[in-house]
């Protein structure tokens, strides 16, 4: 008797909780649709769905990682702006911060608790994961990413440098200098452990 | 702007209690110093209450901080201007002008902290026994993701580069970087040499 009750009152609760789901969703699905930069929140969510979701449309794909991803959510907040309502209908991930404006499209940023976006700017295509910082050295603006580039869990990027196309920098690795493009940098305080694709040990 | 000006006077009524407290420690030249550096680092013009309003109101690791000050560990002011989750503040001594920015994901359980220190995000200034606290001299900057463990002290004017794990003793006006750290600069000199 017992499993049979309890299935019919989790299945109820997940009902209500859908429906709740549908009525809260509305106001974002209609910015979705008319905001002028709905084109980059649309490359986002194909980046995003390339992981989570692969068989699944742009609208209903957004619908699903509004509800279930904190990350994609104060990354549609850094690119929309919250309008202090919108943030209390659906919470974003408090510990992330992000304060650049320019960003290009296809952010992903996958499990990006503790992370701090404060770069310059930043290309096409990167990706960022989490205890990552990118910011400028006190009283000093932040680096700038070029495309294609990711930053792995625990790097910490410094200063006013710029980090070239396609390299990738490696996990609690600090950089603090100029990256050139095609590189792998790796180690504290970072060297260059592959060019492209080529094993080399140069300091930055 | 004047739309601006109402929004934040129209936040400000959840501060009321905060404010109370604040006029109550005016003696206290602790909150008054942090406020001026916090300010002077975000290059904001506002009186010493507007400047602490504005704080409260934008800056959560500000309220920590401010927490931590005041003695108020839980309660109906954490309800109306909650801090933020992921700082974590044991007691110990703290001086006067720290500056925390965007302290996310950091732990502080010093014995002492000096006068006018800087601190990053990430960071652990913690301890490998219950008896082990690390002592900060004045005038210290730690960036981001550095971790400081252990019995030990950083000397005055001293830099922790990003990433750098420190298990012992930093000398004055040093810069140390790596993991385990080692000194770069030595009183603006390049140098180099192991802990």
């Amino acid at each position: 008797m017992r499993p049979k009750l309890l299935n019919s009152i989790r299945a109820i609760s997940n009902k209500i909780i859908i429906s709740f789901d549908f009525i809260r969703i509305v106001p974002f699905v209609f910015i979705f649709r008319t905001h002028r930069k709905r084109q980059i929140i649309k490359s986002d969510v194909k980046r995003w769905l390339k992981v989570y979701g692969p068989n699944m449309k742009t609208e209903s794909g957004f619908i699903y990682l509004m509800l279930n991803f904190k990350e994609f959510r104060s990354l549609f907040y850094c690119r929309v702006g919250s309008y202090g309502l919108l943030n209390l209908i659906l919470r974003k991930n408090t510990t992330l911060l992000i304060n650049t404006t320019d960003i290009g499209k296809c952010l992903f940023i996958q499990h990006g608790d503790l992370t701090v976006i404060e770069a310059k700017s930043i290309g096409d295509n990167c990706q960022i994961n989490q205890m990552v910082s990118i910011m400028g050295y006190f009283n000093e603006c932040g680096p700038t990413l070029l495309d294609n580039v990711t930053v792995y869990a625990g790097a910490k990027v410094m200063g006013n440098i710029t980090i070239g196309n396609n390299s990738i920098i490696g996990a609690n690795s600090s950089v603090e200098k100029d990256v050139p493009d095609n590189c792998i940098v790796a180690g504290v305080p970072g060297i260059i452990i592959s060019r492209n694709g080529i094993k080399v040990k140069e300091p930055l | 702007m004047r739309f601006e000006k109402i929004i934040f006077y129209l936040k400000c009524w959840r501060l009321l209690p905060h404010l109370v407290i604040f006029s109550y420690y005016t003696d206290n030249e602790l909150i008054y110093t942090d406020i001026k550096r916090w300010l002077q680092y975000y290059n904001l013009n506002l009186g010493k209450t507007k400047g602490f309003l504005y704080l409260m109101l934008n800056y959560p690791a500000f309220r920590n901080l401010f927490y931590y000050r005041a003695w108020f560990k839980r309660g109906l002011l954490h309800l109306l201007c909650p801090p933020m989750d992921s700082i974590l503040v044991y007691p110990g001594k703290i001086g006067k002008g720290l500056f925390i920015l965007n302290g996310t994901g950091s732990l502080f359980g010093p014995k002492s902290i000096g006068d006018n220190c800087t601190i990053g995000p990430q960071i652990t200034i913690g301890y490998s026994n219950k008896t082990d606290h690390p002592t900060i001299l004045n005038n210290v900057t730690v960036h981001a993701g550095a971790t400081i463990i252990g019995n030990i002290t950083v000397g005055n004017n001293s830099v922790i580069g990003a990433n750098a794990l420190v298990i012992k003793d930093v000398p004055d006006n040093c810069t140390v970087v790596g993991c385990p750290a080692y000194i770069i600069k030595r009183n603006g000199e390049k140098y180099k040499q192991l802990l």
